[in-house]
């Protein structure tokens, strides 16, 4: 953490039930102002129980979330005025015209209806749904029910956005609109946390990434961390004829693993030129260093949890 | 603030709101006017601002007619026209006239003032008002003798009685004016004729043909009796406001009745979409996430509903008031406003009441299928509930004869039941409803402000608790 960056969403040992169910088990994290936040898990993980107590819109059993120094819990209004909420799924009252309900949605914040109007012109084309503005929700596609929800998150301009599964539904002209938001947003010192249950989502645009399983956080990494977390150091050669003592050559140069007509060699000494003359032998089909897959970082963190 | 008027204008300005509000107000317009067709016009002179009362006496070569001509407030019309036999006569300041007519000439006599048109027949004692007054009648009878046989005699007189809130007027006309004592007698609408005598209250002598006593006319439908000594009582209705109010006045009382019926219905569906269908789609969390508290959220859209039960009853009972005003203008008397004001608060009273229950299910019930499926039911059993299990009641312990007054009853424990009260109320100030001893006005606000209150507290508490 930066020395003089403030906690912005400061989230302190939630923890929710819904019955027997425990959703959230002492959660805690901070998003801080100018940081973009991954919030990966898998379905099912508390990602939308915990965006929701976060949103105001539901009570944890326990903890307590603190957004620009109000409580969301104790201070509700003052909190929810400095959050905007990005819903999983385009939870509107869907027989409004999209207009009506924009200006409704604003009324909460104290805008009139003139003002209202203004923004929605303005806010409307800057997430492409202009022209459509007085379409009913419910004849609105999936992905301009998203981009509504944009517009609406950015009504009355805070400092803090939550955006759950935000690029779910979206087409790629609408990946690349949220990604060029969630850039400006942060330039402007702005915190934000996003929801994904798919890393590669988070990866190209989040400074940090918190990881959630069975209600439990359970690592916070920063990128680079994760880049060096995949990074490998395994080698993985392909040959066209194989026999016993492909191994033993192989042992040379790492920890050989024979499946099929491949070698996994772990720890690879980096020795590629005496590799391949050793193996010549053995028709090379293909030879090349393993890239670590992002997800397989998740999974292992899971395995690591167990 | 604003957000409260945005939810009242999203349930108000709706389509099925504004339909039947158009519906119902169309049909309280039509239902004037068919009120008004059926009873003003055929008569028209029920409706008039104009009245006479009088005496035709036979002379040996003539016949002599005095008559008195009146508005519905009781006061003498000057110069008003008569036409009889052929010419023209006029009533002077004090409202009489005296005609010459030939003997035993019985034809139709028009006495007309400000295009308003009645006649009458110059028998011994006639008398044509409008309804408006509050009782009226001719009588023809014979004082018998005593034992010490005074030779019998005829005695032949009209009546109206007017009634100014309380300070009440009783005219009379008499054939045979002999100093005789007029007594009058008031007796509970419900109690039976027998009337003893020692309740008549002595009002004064007759002292002309056309005499004018003081009463103290009481405010509800009662029974009055008129006696002229020696001649027994003559009992008839004695309406505060005139008959004509009450017929007019049941037509209302029917539309809103329906009205109340179906706009329920309608205060469930506005329950289902400003409540239950959002919790159930995850919309009130959308909004919840605004600058706002669930308390907030909830009392917010609730007066969305409540609004828009009050300005619909409101729009329909004083749109039927005003046309049937309208209508019955030249009248000279104004239809009493706590006819629209009563049915205005007992069914605003009711459809909120219902409003309230049905607005509570949601925070006890996710699913809006289920939630609409219990009000539908809840609907049904307070609509019809009453009556069923009053009469189940009545049959089981054997009180059939006790069945309004437990219905009456049974209207406590319905949300719904402020508007059969307040009809109650209505129909015993004009109409015939006998007094039930069951209904009580303090229980009767009480119960609506219970049904009102509760289910909306209940609600809100558990609102603020659950996950919505
Ligand atoms: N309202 C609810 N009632 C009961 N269980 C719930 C409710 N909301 C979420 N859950 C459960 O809580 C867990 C976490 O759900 P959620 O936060 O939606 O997961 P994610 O968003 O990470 O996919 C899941 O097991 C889900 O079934
Ligand atoms: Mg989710």
């Amino acid at each position: 953490m930066q020395p003089n960056s403030i906690a912005m969403i400061e989230v302190s040992n939630i923890s929710k039930k819904f019955g027997n169910l425990i959703a959230l088990q002492d959660v805690s994290f901070t998003v801080n102002n100018g940081e973009l936040v991954g919030y990966v898990g898998l379905n099912g993980a508390g990602k939308t129980t915990t965006i929701e107590i976060i949103a105001g819109v539901s009570y944890p059993n326990s903890g307590e979330v603190i957004i620009d120094g109000h409580s969301i819990i104790k201070e509700k209004k003052e909190a929810s005025k400095n959050v905007s909420w990005v819903p999983e799924l385009p939870i509107f009252e869907q027989d409004a015209t999209v207009l009506d309900y924009f200006i409704y949605l604003a009324g909460y914040y104290g805008i009139g209806k003139e003002e209202a109007k203004k923004k929605a012109e303005e806010l409307f084309s800057l997430v492409g749904l202009q022209g459509r503005e007085k379409d009913k929700l419910k004849n609105y596609s999936q992905g301009m029910k998203k981009r509504f929800a944009l517009a609406v998150s950015l009504i009355s301009d805070p400092n803090n956005f939550i955006f759950d599964e935000v690029l779910n539904g979206l087409d790629p002209q609408g990946i690349m609109f949220f990604r060029d938001l969630a850039v400006k947003l942060k330039k402007e010192n702005k915190a934000i946390l996003f929801s994904s249950h798919i890393l590669t989502e988070v990866e190209n645009i989040a400074d940090k990434v918190i990881f959630i399983h069975k209600g439990k956080i359970i690592r916070q990494m920063s990128i680079e961390e994760i880049k060096n977390y995949i990074r490998t150091n395994i080698f993985r050669v392909v040959l066209g004829r194989i026999d016993g003592n492909v191994i033993k050559i192989a042992e040379k140069y790492g920890n050989p693993k024979l499946q099929g007509n491949i070698i996994f060699i772990e720890n690879f000494n980096g020795d590629i030129p005496g590799l391949s003359s050793d193996l010549l032998n053995y028709n090379i089909i293909e030879m090349a260093k393993v890239e670590g897959n992002l997800e397989e970082v998740f999974f292992k963190l899971i395995g690591e949890q167990k | 603030m604003k957000t409260v008027f945005y939810d009242f204008k999203r349930s108000f300005l709706r389509f099925s709101v504004i339909l039947f509000i158009v519906i119902f107000a169309a049909i309280g317009i039509a239902v004037s006017y068919e009120t008004y067709a059926t009873n003003v016009s055929p008569n028209p002179y029920y409706f008039h601002d104009l009245n006479v009362i009088g005496v035709s006496i036979q002379k040996y070569n003539e016949t002599e007619v005095i008559g008195y001509v009146f508005n519905n407030h009781g006061n003498p019309i000057n110069n008003a026209q008569i036409i009889a036999n052929g010419s023209s006569y006029r009533t002077n300041a004090s409202g009489y006239f005296e005609l010459n007519l030939p003997q035993f000439y019985f034809e139709p006599i028009a006495v007309s003032y400000n295009n308003q048109k009645i006649e009458f027949i110059p028998l011994p004692v006639f008398e044509n008002g409008s309804k408006y007054l509050s009782a009226e009648g001719v009588v023809e009878g014979f004082s018998y003798g005593t034992q010490n046989n005074v030779q019998n005699i005829t005695l032949k007189y009209a009546f109206v009685v007017i009634n100014n809130n309380g300070k009440g007027t009783l005219i009379l006309a008499i054939d045979n004016p002999n100093n005789q004592g007029v007594y009058v007698n008031f007796a509970n609408y419900s109690s039976s004729f027998a009337i003893p005598n020692t309740s008549f209250k002595y009002v004064g002598n007759v002292t002309g043909y056309i005499n004018f006593y003081h009463l103290q006319t009481p405010s509800s439908i009662e029974f009055l009796s008129v006696q002229v000594k020696s001649l027994g009582p003559y009992t008839t209705e004695y309406y505060p406001d005139g008959s004509a109010i009450t017929s007019l006045v049941s037509g209302i009382i029917g539309v809103i009745g329906g009205f109340t019926f179906i706009f329920a219905a309608i205060m469930l569906y506005l329950a289902y979409i400003l409540f239950s269908k959002p919790r159930d789609t995850g919309a009130l969390k959308f909004i919840l996430a605004r600058p706002i508290i669930r308390r907030e959220l909830y009392i917010n859209r609730y007066l969305g509903g409540v609004l828009t039960a009050i300005l619909s009853s409101f729009l329909l009972t004083f749109l039927s008031y005003a046309t049937l005003s309208i209508l019955v203008s030249s009248s000279g008397i104004l239809l009493p406003l706590d006819f629209p004001l009563i049915l205005f608060v007992s069914t605003s009273a009711a459809l909120i009441g219902f409003f309230s229950l049905v607005y509570m299910l949601p925070s006890f019930i996710k699913s809006g299928g289920e939630m609409l499926g219990i009000s539908i039911f809840l609907f049904l059993l307070f609509q019809i509930g009453p009556t069923v299990i009053a009469g189940i009641i009545a049959f089981t312990t054997g009180h059939i004869n006790e069945i309004i007054q437990i219905i009456y009853g049974s209207y406590y424990f319905s949300p719904l039941g402020a508007e059969s009260f307040g009809i109650y109320y209505l129909e015993l100030e004009y109409g015939t409803m006998p007094a039930v001893s069951s209904v009580h006005l303090p229980l009767v606000i009480l119960s609506s402000i219970i049904w009102i209150a509760i289910p909306f507290i209940i609600g809100l508490i558990k609102f603020n608790k659950i996950n919505i």
